[in-house]
């Protein structure tokens, strides 16, 4: 038997995707995490490759939509869509995530690399519906 | 093999290939279902409508940008909240010179076209200037870019 421990990455960017999405999720005037065109067909094409392998596509889930997670030599790479709340300044709210996501990935071992943060939207809170008030969407501006 | 050999049989396997693809295309059970299709289409218009995004903040660490929409919302905002002010069709535009590459928050330049309506009895001029003072200070303290310009047109009175 060698007596080398055989090498394993304990840290996978799917992990690292998980941590950075519940981060950014907990950081005070997040709402939400964004999809983009390309998050969805990146996970459309995950998915049928996963299919014509044949393997399990259960863990196959859309809870990562805006996070895209890079890991090359110890170094994790992020990527985060999101949409703000208008109570909070979104330049304030994306330093903070990015603050949030670097200590995240310094704990799990991995070297925080670039974090981009895109905010996508910036929206109110959503409140309890009143069905007695009907709130005209803001795209229908584009029509006056 | 000889080529007049090679040639023939080259022509039947992409002739072949050609029937496979035709053969794919017209099967019911290899399209996406139509819920997939609905998604995608949601996400594209939703990207459109986003329109390009501002980089607000460049390091080697990574960067910040905000998506025009974002802050077409957030001009929206601060319009609507003002008195006798209604605000319409909205567009913002990097100013000139304002491209990627190491930068501080605060540093970038936009220009703004807002139209709006007023109610009528209003001070146009004092409303439109409090409406640019308005929208240049939230633009800075919400998204750290510069109003250099903030264009403002009064197309419509509504009564009150």
């Amino acid at each position: 038997m060698s007596d080398h421990p055989l090498e394993a990455r304990l840290i996978s960017h799917r992990l690292i995707a998980d941590l950075a999405a519940r981060t950014a999720l907990d950081t005070r005037g997040v709402l939400r995490l964004e999809p983009t065109l390309k998050g969805l067909l990146t996970h459309l094409r995950t998915g049928t490759i996963q299919n014509l392998r044949r393997t399990d596509t259960r863990t196959t889930s859309a809870r990562h939509d805006g996070v895209f997670v890079t890991v090359h030599n110890g170094i994790a790479d992020v990527q985060l869509d999101i949409a703000t709340d208008i109570a909070f300044a979104a330049l304030e709210v994306a330093h903070a995530v990015r603050e949030q996501i670097a200590r995240t990935i310094s704990h799990t071992g991995l070297i925080p690399g670039r974090i981009d943060i895109s905010v996508l939207a910036i929206e109110h809170a959503p409140t309890a519906p009143d069905p007695l008030s009907a709130t005209p969407s803001a795209w229908n501006r584009h029509d006056l | 093999m000889a080529l007049d050999e090679t040639i023939p049989r080259l022509a039947k396997l992409a002739e072949a290939t050609r029937t496979l693809r035709d053969n794919d295309a017209e099967d019911a059970s290899l399209q996406p279902h139509h819920a997939v299709k609905d998604s995608v289409m949601k996400v594209a218009r939703a990207e459109v409508r986003r329109g390009s995004l501002l980089p607000v903040y460049q390091a080697d660490q990574g960067g910040i940008r905000i998506s025009e929409q974002a802050i077409t919302t957030l001009i929206w905002f601060g319009a609507d909240a003002l008195p006798g002010v209604r605000a319409r069709r909205c567009r913002v535009h990097p100013a000139p010179g304002t491209a990627d590459g190491p930068r501080p928050a605060g540093t970038a330049d936009i220009s703004v076209s807002l139209r709006i309506a007023v109610a009528s009895g209003t001070n146009i001029p004092r409303t439109a200037e409090l409406l640019r003072q308005r929208i240049i200070s939230m633009i800075t303290a919400h998204v750290g870019l510069n109003a250099k310009a903030v264009n403002i047109t009064v197309e419509d009175f509504y009564d009150v």
